[in-house]
């Protein structure tokens, strides 16, 4: 709790810095808002289909933004995962919690005031049955990422150039998540590509449930069971990712 | 010309130094290559659902993109590192040191560092803005390609006019980061598209507030044949003169940044 | 009288700081100033050829005079004048003609080895071939730079940075070198070798040297003439003989009894701080006391192992003038 005061106050001391976030996610909000009003021009129930994309797609964003990768790598190339592996408490689990700090921060400080800012807007378009549902979906994708650049992360004592792997991975994540670009508009090779890798379940999944007028609940269960899947493979991977760098890393010694 | 030399020498050394960080180096080129290549892609998924993006067609697209992000990475390769983060320069005190040397420190800046990841983008944007020309082909008359060129370098001066000019800005504030940033990246990504789709008000701020619809919306439309009313054409043909206009007024400033920066301490 | 290199006339350099005060997240800031005496109203003179030291505590005003003098900033007030003109003001011919080491920031390549960064200072400051040719060969003897020139700076110890460093700052015969804490962190051998290139520079191409230290053993062995500031203001400005003179009230006499020499005789003016069971050290005041009528006394009371006498140390007198305890 403690770290999610302490993001906050850092975050409030540059308040210019905060303020001019929350207009760089605004004018992205604008200009994409701006791109589907002219594309879907002759078809208002896309069109305000995709103005709540658009607007949830900014606010998950900053749920997604994860220091998951920096903690980890950082510490893995100067040395001090040594160090802190002496510490008494696990330190994938500490990570993460400071890593979740900065994203409750992050939420209060630029998710809130974009929330409420177009909360008119949202409030009609939002499918408030299914909310339940999405959080769910949402919660699943916060774990899911947080795995993934841990996992990424750790990679770090493989090779130090892993920022190269974070990049790759950011940028796919960026256009295979649905973030830009609802996968249903994909063309058909790419939306296979897509509905492979596990990034859908951060954006496209959880916005399909949030705005679909009807949601078809069987392929929501399928979903979820693919979620539950990567999860097991992603946890493998992480616990695996961790024994080798703590093994690389004692016999190098740091 | 005793600066280009000196110019060639400094990226000689520059690659030499590198030539340790080999796997570095291509990755940084390979990471921006493939960003870019699914910007690209993500516009090209946009055109073949709709068709056009207000008649503007993917090779249409990718020109403008193209022109964008052309500058934006030849710019880049001389200005980003050093200058666009002039702060780092000075906290570190090696702002000083250039200032005990007899060249302009302006210029040091812009040697001590290359920007070589900018390859990748500028490899990216060439393999489309190449193809984009090559379907257009049949359109470009000599005047039209002397025009080209004339807006890549416009273009070019005027993104580096712009990196100076907010690296300029740390001599007056620190921690001037987030606006700059969101004047230049946040306001310029407004040109991503078209300026047709959005309120007219969005493009007379880009014209006269931001001046970014100079760097490729203007440009591509006299390319494309698609300027509709005379005072585009003309603002388009005009693009290059501004780019050298802004390019001329961010070296004043910088200058004049130089001053307060000797006057006021640090 | 020399040539006068550097003349400084009434160099004042004021920061003005807006007063003002966080209340919860608003900082109220008035319309009040404070002002800065960073450096007051200073003026010295420096003849081409003189090594002068600049010495005072931490945040006294040496490296802002330093900054003035090699046109980094710009005064307040007063002037100073470097070969006839304003640093700031002719920045580039300025810089033509000094060379400056930091002993904390380096300017060297960190990735290449100094064959490179030689290179392109040469085309910087465009030294002539044969100028350039005679100073390599110059400082690879002097320094011993052959052994480690062809490997990365980044692969040098500290000493062997340094001489590169300086061979560096001096490649395109500048007519004065500031040299700002050169010799921290450094080894005493090394320091050695470097304290006798600055003396060699200074003699042979009578370059001009203004040195900023804390470590005293650089103010002997190389300066002329100490200049110490403190709050902004000169408070001293002689040569270095002259300060001894004038500043050294007593000897320390060293003496290694060969037994325990119980109670020891202590006339006024001597003051005694014993360093082990045989090893005392008696600090004499020689205005009361000669050391010669107190040596002897010892030596024909006491039976003595070893004797040594020392004059205060430069060192000793500086930390009183610091402490502002000895009187100018």
């Amino acid at each position: 709790m403690e770290a999610v005061v302490i993001e906050m106050k850092r975050k409030l001391t540059y308040r210019a810095e905060w303020v001019f976030t929350i207009l760089s996610s605004l004018t992205s909000i604008l200009v994409q808002m701006a791109l589907w009003r002219y594309l879907y021009r002759e078809n208002p129930g896309m069109l305000e289909y995709m103005v709540g994309y658009v607007i949830y797609s900014s606010i998950l964003r900053i749920l997604y933004s994860n220091q998951m990768y920096h903690l980890l790598a950082e510490k893995i190339l100067n040395g001090d995962f040594i160090l802190d592996l002496l510490k008494p408490v696990n330190l994938l689990w500490f990570s993460y919690l400071k890593s979740l700090g900065d994203v409750l921060s992050s939420l209060l400080l630029q998710a809130l005031p974009l929330l409420i800012l177009f909360a008119p807007v949202l409030g009609t378009v939002t499918k408030w049955e299914y909310l339940a549902a999405a959080l769910l979906a949402l919660l699943a994708g916060h774990v899911l990422i947080s795995m993934i650049y841990a996992i990424v992360g750790l990679m770090a004592f493989l090779f130090v150039e892993v920022w190269a792997l974070r990049r790759l991975t950011e940028d796919t994540i960026r256009l295979f998540s649905g973030a830009l670009l609802p996968i249903a508009l994909f063309p058909e090779p790419l939306k296979k590509a897509a509905e492979f890798l596990p990034f859908h379940y951060l954006y496209d999944f959880p916005l399909q449930i949030l705005l679909s007028e009807s949601t078809d609940w069987l392929y929501v269960k399928q979903q979820f069971i693919g979620v539950l899947v990567w999860g097991l493979g992603l946890s493998l991977l992480l616990y695996v990712s961790y024994r080798l760098a703590i093994r690389f890393c004692v016999v190098q010694g740091g | 010309m005793n600066a280009v030399k000196l110019y060639c020498m400094y990226v000689k050394v520059f690659f030499k130094s590198r030539s340790e960080y080999k796997v570095g180096f291509f990755l940084g080129i390979l990471a921006n290559f493939y960003c870019y290549l699914l910007t690209f892609l993500s516009f090209w998924i946009v055109v073949s659902r709709f068709q056009s993006i207000d008649g503007w067609g993917f090779e249409d697209m990718s020109l403008l993109y193209g022109l964008n992000l052309f500058s934006y990475a030849v710019a880049g390769t001389f200005v980003w590192y050093n200058v666009f983060q002039l702060e780092k320069e000075i906290n570190s005190g090696r702002l000083d040191l250039y200032m005990t040397r007899p060249m302009s420190v302006l210029g040091q800046l812009i040697c001590s560092r290359f920007g070589d990841t900018f390859l990748g983008q500028i490899i990216v944007t060439l393999m489309f803005l190449v193809n984009a020309l090559w379907k257009n082909g049949g359109q470009l008359s000599w005047p039209l390609v002397v025009y080209l060129f004339l807006v890549l370098a416009g273009g070019i001066a005027l993104q580096a006019g712009a990196m100076i000019l907010i690296g300029a800005l740390s001599f007056w504030t620190m921690k001037s980061e987030k606006i700059g940033s969101f004047y230049y990246y946040d306001l310029r990504s407004l040109t991503h598209y078209p300026l047709t789709i959005y309120p007219d008000w969005v493009k007379i701020m880009l014209t006269f507030f931001a001046p970014w619809a100079f760097i490729n919306y203007y440009p591509a439309l006299v390319i494309l044949g698609k300027a509709k009313t005379t005072a585009d054409y003309v603002l388009g043909l005009c693009s290059p003169a501004v780019g050298a206009g802004v390019l001329a007024v961010s070296i004043f400033a910088f200058h004049c940044g130089m001053k307060r920066y000797s006057s006021t301490g640090n | 009288m020399g040539e006068r290199v550097i003349q400084a006339e009434n160099l004042s350099r004021v920061y003005r700081v807006r007063v003002g005060q966080e209340i919860f997240f608003r900082r109220i800031i008035s319309n009040q100033f404070r002002e800065i005496r960073a450096v007051d109203r200073i003026s010295f003179e420096v003849e081409r050829g003189e090594t002068v030291g600049f010495i005072g505590p931490n945040g006294a005003g040496k490296s802002t005079t330093i900054k003035m003098m090699t046109g980094i900033l710009v005064p307040t007030d007063g002037s100073v004048k470097v070969l006839g003109k304003e640093p700031y003001r002719y920045r580039k011919d300025n810089a033509m003609k000094i060379g400056v080491v930091f002993g904390q920031r380096t300017q060297l390549w960190w990735d290449l080895p100094l064959s490179d960064t030689f290179r392109l200072l040469k085309s910087m400051y465009r030294i002539p071939d044969l100028v350039y040719k005679r100073n390599m060969e110059l400082f690879m003897e002097e320094l011993d730079l052959r052994a480690f020139f062809q490997q990365p700076v980044r692969q040098l110890s500290l000493g062997q940075r340094m001489r590169g460093e300086i061979a560096a700052a001096m490649l395109h015969d500048p007519e004065i070198l500031f040299l700002d804490e050169p010799t921290i962190g450094l080894d005493v051998l090394v320091k050695q070798q470097l304290r006798g290139f600055i003396r060699s520079m200074n003699r042979e191409k009578n370059v001009t040297m203004i040195l900023t230290t804390h470590d005293m053993k650089d103010v002997e062995d190389l300066c002329q003439r100490i200049v110490l500031i403190n709050g902004g203001k000169i408070v001293l400005d002689m040569p270095v003989s002259e300060v001894r003179d004038r500043f050294c009230q007593s000897h320390d006499v060293v003496i290694t009894f060969a037994r325990e020499p119980g109670m020891l005789a202590c006339p006024d003016g001597c003051e005694i701080i014993p360093r082990g069971k045989l090893e005392y050290v008696f600090r004499v005041d020689h205005h009361k006391i000669r050391i010669s009528d107190f040596i002897a006394r010892y030596l024909a009371e006491y039976e003595v192992q070893d004797i040594s006498i020392q004059g205060m140390e430069i060192e000793e007198i500086v930390r009183r003038l610091y402490q502002g305890r000895a009187a100018v």
